[in-house]
């Protein structure tokens, strides 16, 4: 299935002279976009993948979510390889936000300074104070739902703008395991409405988040900063694959080229031209157009000057504990991840690693739990289906752990295995360190504990990574960074870099709340830049 | 009555291509059967009944899903011998001796559908190569350690010996020379994962493990723990205690692409 032509974006009016052109429509690059087109500017923002129409693009359908992924080749290597689609990747405008799962959790103040905190990884050239108020009006923008009372971390300004969700049988049970032990939870704050909201219905917890949501209410960057930069005139042109960055003879950035799907299978190669360049392609792609880009002024890659580019790729530890339970559970129903608890989330001198992580409840569909099932039971033949007639009675949650910044975790191209596109394609090298081993050992043991406490039997557990981050870090020295505090990389002066690439350190939080409040942080500095000195 | 089950929903599209099945107002009927071999808790329950059609499928979905039940993809990546073996495979991987063949849910079909396509899960691991071609050389390392233990090719097997095969190649250190530059483990999961994908896509299995299926536009009301909405599967007869799992400290490697969970 493909994005609906009628519908599409690029049959919109066409922009031929862009001061900002953005590559990628996902959590950040859709707030640029909206942020900026509201201040003036002409916006054109790149998507590889289709505009979507939610009410006809997303069924209700496990198997169908695939057409979310990106699937363009890659390799995985390392001692600890990651997955490298479904969960980590998206293709189409709002990138992964329309399959997310909605967790709309800050980072800790401590998190933006972890070398000072604790002496490992290194600290951001931002506070939690700098970003704090772009997180609240990110929170705003999508209408997060969330608890009156909020246990961890900063004490919050304001409310969130949404009541809370009811908990469905997993969060019961998280809740009655984690009281029984005095392990303090909190229900999630969640970007899918509540209640109205502008145009959208509250949600119907029909539990197809991961999958695309049908009815609107999930928050996703798709239907919430998308239509709004368009409304004020921001061209959003999907099916753009943007392969290389080209610069002037000043070494300033002058335009994109990308290869637009013709609409039979083939590509037209063509080139925008514009006066500032960002690039929201995400932890792989960003730096692979980057490496890719290389040219006479830089050739080893752009804005690769210090060979930082591609290197410090971080992903949560995400493994998840499942058990039975003599109750009907039913995991399919409503958000996954409605309770969570960052009882363990700061270091602790007791702990044989330093830093933590969050808790929380996941609901896996068929698919996905048979595919667990098999590997983390090694599980197949009549005892997979019938194991699989329990399904109803399991219930289970995950890790999200910190991990931290290491040069050799890397993304780097492969200049002799090329995509559909004729580019070389990324190669993701990954492995654990010690403390995060540590951490992994450490934290399955707290869950089983939960589970054990909540009544479970039968337990098992699943090794799985999520949230890529990292890759083209921000700094505040141009020899340890890519890009500065506002994501403006350090060798090209219009060349920004705006995603989840930039993560310092990947905190114990899903990133996507960050990542949309760096990105709102940056549309506020070009705009006032714009305005004092012009572009 | 399970014939006509699939007869009937045949003739919902008969003639049609792919992607332009009928889409009823009304639910197909009769529909797959939830099998099981007796042991499904929930043999009443119909995930295609008139009001869940009415009100949890919407069209859509509906047409997604009576296209993929009822336009199985024909052959055409495979060979006819490299098919074999993968059907005999799959019918070890996910049994279903106790549905007639009319009636078993197409595992292999999908599997050769999406290496005809080109569209893989984006990625392979290094020392691994693309799917299409691991499938090719997977499947005659799968007749390869077949011959080395039992004289025979795979298909040609008593299931217990197709085990014992596949048990081999799990491991990851099965015997034959294919698997010197093929990671046997890599492949098993590769395999274990379509398969999963393919037989877990169909409303037949969905029926038997009391999946509620599609849910749009209703969705749910009763969240709660034990708490069901009248249009969710009863539980008629729990699984009997000696097939549930007992528990194991095993831990799993990652879960292979299929989504985040959080």
């Amino acid at each position: 299935m493909s994005g609906h032509k009628g519908m599409d974006s690029t049959s919109h009016k066409r922009i031929e002279d862009p001061d900002v052109l953005i590559i990628g429509t996902g959590a950040a690059g859709g707030v640029l976009a909206k942020e900026l087109a509201e201040a003036g500017l002409k916006v054109v923002a790149l998507e590889a993948g289709p505009h979507w129409v939610p009410e006809l693009d997303f069924v209700s359908d496990e198997k169908a979510a695939n057409q979310l992924y990106w699937t363009d080749r890659r390799i995985t290597g390392g001692d600890d390889p990651i997955e490298l689609a479904g969960n980590v990747t998206g293709k189409g405008v709002g990138g992964s936000t329309v399959h997310y799962t909605m967790v709309a959790l800050r980072m800790h103040a401590e998190d933006f300074r972890t070398r000072s905190v604790d002496g490992v990884g290194e600290d951001w050239p931002v506070t939690y104070e700098a970003l704090e108020p772009y997180y609240e009006e990110v929170e705003r923008a999508l209408g997060i739902s969330g608890p009156v009372r909020w246990p961890w971390g900063p004490k919050r300004r304001g409310p969130y703008p949404y009541r809370e969700h009811p908990l469905n049988a997993t969060a019961d049970l998280f809740v009655r395991g984690c009281e029984q032990l005095g392990v303090n939870w909190a229900p999630a704050p969640l970007a899918t409405i509540s209640a109205p909201k502008d145009d959208r219905h509250p949600c119907v917890y029909r539990g197809y988040c991961n999958f695309g949501c049908s009815t609107n209410a999930k928050s996703s960057i798709l239907v919430t900063y998308i239509p709004k930069a368009m409304k004020v005139g921001a061209e959003i042109r999907a099916g753009c694959m943007a392969s290389r960055i080209n610069l002037d003879d000043r070494g300033r950035a002058k335009s994109v080229s990308y290869f637009r799907a013709n609409g039979d299978g083939g590509y037209i190669e063509e080139e925008q031209r514009a006066r500032l360049i960002i690039v929201s392609g995400y932890s792989i792609e960003t730096p692979r157009l980057l490496l890719n880009s290389a040219c006479p002024q830089f050739p080893d890659g752009l804005a690769n000057s210090r060979g930082l580019v591609g290197t410090h790729l971080m992903i949560h530890s995400s493994n998840n504990v499942f058990g039975r339970f003599d109750e009907s559970v039913r995991q399919y129903k409503a958000p996954p991840g409605l309770a969570l608890s960052q009882h363990y989330y700061d270091t602790d001198p007791s702990n044989d690693y330093v830093r933590g992580y969050t808790i929380e409840c996941v609901g896996p569909f068929p698919i996905q739990f048979a595919k667990m099932a098999s590997s983390g039971k090694r599980m197949w033949g009549e005892r997979l289906r019938t194991f699989m007639m329990d399904y109803n009675h399991y219930a289970g949650w995950g890790l999200n752990g910190e991990c931290l910044p290491y040069a050799h975790n890397t993304v780097t191209v492969v200049p002799e295995e090329k995509d559909q596109y004729g580019l070389p394609i990324p190669k993701v090298t990954f492995s654990w360190g010690e403390n995060e081993k540590r951490m992994i050992e450490a934290g399955v043991a707290k869950m089983r504990e939960i589970l054990v406490a909540a009544g479970a039997e039968s337990i098992f557990s699943v090794e799985d990574t999520a949230h890529l981050m990292g890759g083209c870090r921000m700094g505040s020295d141009p020899e340890t960074s890519v890009v500065d505090q506002w994501c403006r990389s350090w060798d090209v002066p219009n060349l920004f870099v705006c995603d989840g690439s930039v993560f310092v350190t990947s905190s114990g939080v899903n990133p996507s709340l960050t990542i949309q409040a760096i990105a709102a942080r940056t549309a506020d500095y070009i705009t006032e830049t714009a305005k004092r000195r012009g572009l | 009555m399970a014939i006509r089950a699939a007869a009937a929903i045949r003739r919902l599209i008969e003639g049609r291509k792919p992607g332009e099945a009928s889409v009823p107002a009304d639910s197909p009927s009769p529909h797959p059967p939830a099998g099981g071999g007796g042991r499904t808790p929930y043999p009443e329950y119909d995930v295609m009944a008139p009001d869940k059609w009415a009100h949890d499928w919407d069209e859509k979905t509906r047409r997604l899903v009576l296209d993929r039940i009822v336009n199985v993809p024909e052959r055409s990546f495979f060979s006819e011998g490299e098919f074999a073996t993968l059907e005999a495979t799959c019918s070890r991987l996910l049994p279903q001796a106790d549905r007639p063949p009319e009636l078993r849910i197409p595992i292999a079909p999908y599997i050769d559908q999406r290496l005809a396509s080109g569209r893989g899960n984006g990625y392979r691991y290094e020392g691994m190569p693309w799917d299409d071609e691991a499938y090719r050389r997977g499947l005659a390392g799968i007749d390869e350690t077949s011959h080395a233990m039992f004289e025979k090719g795979f298909a040609e097997l008593e299931g217990g010996q197709q085990d014992e095969v596949l048990a081999a190649v799990e491991d990851g250190d099965p015997t034959g020379a294919t698997w010197k530059d093929l990671p046997a483990k890599r492949f098993f999961k590769l395999l274990m994962q379509d398969v999963a994908e393919s037989y877990y896509s169909h409303p037949a299995a969905w029926n038997e493990i009391g999946f509620q299926g599609p849910a749009s536009p209703r969705g749910h009301v009763r969240l709660a723990l034990d708490k069901l909405d009248p249009w969710e599967a009863e539980e008629t007869q729990p699984l009997p205690r000696e097939h549930r799992e007992v528990p194991e400290e095993q831990h799993g490697a990652a879960s292979g692409q299929g989504g985040a969970t959080h």
